[in-house]
């Protein structure tokens, strides 16, 4: 009984680290129109930044910085690069493509330059054993899980009750009507594109201490299942990116039990796609 | 008063006197090429380091002590091997087309070892892989291939009374599937059912997932008394920590091979109680006593502490016992080459009929204690210990002697062509 208890808890856990990926990539897809191919490298600077600060500014104070910078990068590269070409998918996806590349090759030449290594083991930042039978859960992934809803819950408030949520939604659904009612479209992209990149990047911050490790190639492994979640979540839908991501989650973290864990993510995958054949819109996407 | 013709016979003759007494020697200067397959990224690249250093380290020893037959040994290191097996086989073809070596100390990853072997017998070349999965001297070996240190079954075959006597029968193994990790899962899976045991095994793929919770989860308690790893360094870290976490530790033995935290500081909670099969002490105190000379020799030419640490950089931890393969090769070369007073790639058959089934004392080449070559599968066996981690440090528990690793072989490369 032990076994599926925790199974069940780490699938609400991860549940909530794949909403915040799924979530931060459909936002930028909303506003922007644009696939973030470089998420899963702003979720590897998050890691790795976080890594990074964690001597300086202890765990929690780097939790908190290093999404801020990978925010402000995001921003920063959005405005030049992406928005100007947003409405050429494919040279929008190619520019993606390349900045990936980009970063992943500096991260890479920075890290052998600095430490002559690429694979990093991260140190739990507290020791918290929860008892649950004989076995035990590490308290810290229980946090990670209330850090990551609570941000969510955050996120949901400001695109339901506040101005910019209003504004978001206005970018969203038109473009043109947004910029003549007086909506500065270009500015609020931006944000959009900086808010998805950090929520990559705290994805990453938290995941580290639960993986024991970073390295540059950490955002690869986790892109292909974000975009899916994204696609059959219906992209730019945040409630549906939400619902897959708990669903592939729960979905995962019980087939591993029963089976190889490739197959399990396999298997995990080829079921959520499943639901583009029911609703090819995806599952909270506009028919 | 010297004739026209006399003369003319006197200079000719001379001139080719010295050309060729010259040429003799200038063929006797030249250096004996030893090339090293080496990984210098990948999930051996630690290892790699460490092996090119102590193959630097043998063969500053064997030139100072007059080269092989006379002649300098030199080391040639190879491109990145990346810890891939096509690129570890490109790079030993290199090696020895391009860059031509006279022999090739292999990669640490058994699976570059496993593509490079025919190779090496098609170059006709000698080769000694430094991966341990068993296939390298049964399956996969052949008449140009010699393992200077022990395979996973020779370790097993070694341990496995011990094991079965202190820590129980009933065994959850779970691996990584990688020929190291695959061969272990094999070969104690084998074993265990023989003895009457149990033997549960999760495979786990590699590179590892992220997380390896739902891995562990895996793991039926109730039917384990020993929980069996078989990952690569960083890897093991990352399971042992996260069944740390489910207090596993505290419930069952954990046992593995020493080569799976080789380079791992067992100062770490995580560590604390676990148990490893070796073949050398990592720390200078727990070596027999009648090798300790032979130990401080070695420790000191490779640059490691008594604690097992660099001793450049105190907080590296040095994987002393993988790193006797390498270092090893070199003196199973000066011994049996100077037997056959070998001279070029041409005699090689006169090598390796020296090598198969040589003997070689405890020395300062061989500090592990005295070894032998197995004529049929071209393994040298030595010495294993069981050690355990106790107040974060190592400490040896038993040493089996190198007879009890003797399993019998299902090859007799003797028979195979040159």
């Amino acid at each position: 009984m032990e076994p599926w208890a925790l199974t069940l808890l780490n699938a609400l856990v991860w549940g909530a680290l794949w909403a915040l990926l799924a979530v931060g990539l459909s936002l930028i897809y909303g506003a922007l129109g644009v696939l973030n191919l470089a998420h899963g490298t702003f979720y590897m600077l998050g890691a790795l930044l976080s890594w990074a600060l964690t001597p300086t500014l202890g765990f929690w104070g780097a939790l908190c910085v290093a999404p801020m910078i990978v925010g402000l990068i995001g921003a920063g590269l959005a405005q030049p690069l992406v928005i100007r070409r947003a409405r050429a998918p494919l040279s929008s996806l190619l520019i993606m493509f390349g900045i990936m590349l980009i970063l992943q090759q500096l991260v890479t030449l920075s890290l052998q330059m600095a430490t002559g290594e690429l694979r990093h083991a991260v140190a739990p930042p507290l020791r918290w054993p929860i008892a649950i039978g004989a076995r035990f859960y590490d308290g810290y992934r229980v946090i990670v899980a209330l850090v990551a809803s609570a941000v969510l819950l955050g996120l949901w408030a400001l695109w339901g009750w506040t101005r910019w949520g209003c504004m978001l939604r206005a970018v969203r659904d038109n473009h043109e009507l947004a910029r003549v009612v007086g909506i500065p479209v270009p500015r609020v992209q931006a944000g959009v594109f900086g808010l998805g990149a950090a929520l990559a990047a705290l994805a990453g911050a938290l995941t580290g201490p639960i993986t024991r490790e970073v390295s540059p190639t950490m955002g690869t492994e986790i892109l292909l299942v974000s975009v899916l979640i994204t696609v059959v979540g219906g992209m730019g839908s945040l409630g549906g990116a939400f619902a897959v991501a708990v669903l592939y989650s729960f979905l995962e973290n019980f087939l591993t039990m029963l089976a190889d864990p490739m197959l399990a993510r396999a298997g995990a995958l080829v079921t959520i796609a499943l639901i583009l054949l029911i609703r090819p819109q995806g599952l909270g996407g506009a028919a | 008063m010297i004739t026209r013709r006399e003369f003319l016979r006197t200079s000719v003759g001379a001139t080719l006197g010295f050309w060729l007494l010259g040429s003799a020697n200038w063929a006797q200067a030249q250096p004996i090429r030893v090339g090293h397959q080496l990984d210098r990224t990948g999930a051996v690249a630690l290892f790699g380091k460490w092996h090119n250093r102590a193959l630097e380290a043998a063969i500053k020893l064997v030139n100072e002590r007059g080269g092989i037959n006379g002649r300098p040994v030199e080391l040639v290191n190879s491109d990145d091997a990346q810890t891939k097996p096509d690129v570890g086989k490109d790079e030993f073809e290199k090696l020895v087309t391009q860059k031509r070596v006279d022999f090739v100390i292999g990669s640490v990853f058994s699976g570059t070892n496993i593509a490079t072997a025919p190779l090496a017998k098609s170059l006709k070349t000698v080769y000694f892989p430094q991966g341990i999965a068993t296939d390298i001297t049964e399956k996969f070996g052949n008449r140009y291939v010699f393992k200077s240190y022990h395979t996973v079954r020779a370790a097993i075959e070694s341990a496995h009374e011990w094991v079965f006597g202190n820590l129980g029968k009933r065994f959850t193994i779970v691996h990584s599937v990688i020929d190291f990790g695959r061969s272990q899962a094999e070969d104690w899976a084998a074993k265990i059912r023989a003895a009457g045991g149990e033997a549960q095994i999760i495979s786990v793929p590699f590179p590892a997932p992220a997380d390896l919770f739902s891995i562990i989860q895996k793991i039926d308690l109730s039917k384990t008394d020993v929980l069996y790893h078989a990952f690569t360094a960083v890897e093991t870290a990352r399971f042992l920590q996260a069944a740390f976490d489910q207090n596993l530790q505290a419930r069952v033995k954990v046992l593995g091979l020493i080569e799976g935290i080789d380079i791992l500081s067992t100062a770490e909670p995580w560590l604390e109680g676990t148990y490893f099969i070796s073949g050398y002490p990592r720390r200078a105190d727990q070596v027999p006593e009648e090798l300790r000379d032979f130990d401080r020799e070695y420790r000191r030419r490779v640059g490691i502490s008594a604690e097992g640490f660099a001793l450049d950089n105190p907080r590296e931890v040095v994987p002393i016992a993988d790193l006797f393969g390498s270092w090893q090769a070199i003196f199973l070369l000066k011994q049996a080459a100077e037997l056959v007073n070998w001279r070029s790639k041409a005699e090689n058959p006169a090598l390796i009929k020296a090598l198969e089934g040589l003997t070689m004392p405890a020395s300062v080449g061989f500090p592990q204690g005295a070894q032998f070559v197995r004529a049929q599968d071209h393994l040298v066996f030595h010495d294993h210990y069981i050690e355990r981690v106790e107040n974060g440090q190592l400490k040896v528990l038993e040493r089996i002697p190198r007879e009890k690793s003797l399993y019998k072989t299902s090859v007799d490369y003797t028979k195979e062509e040159f």
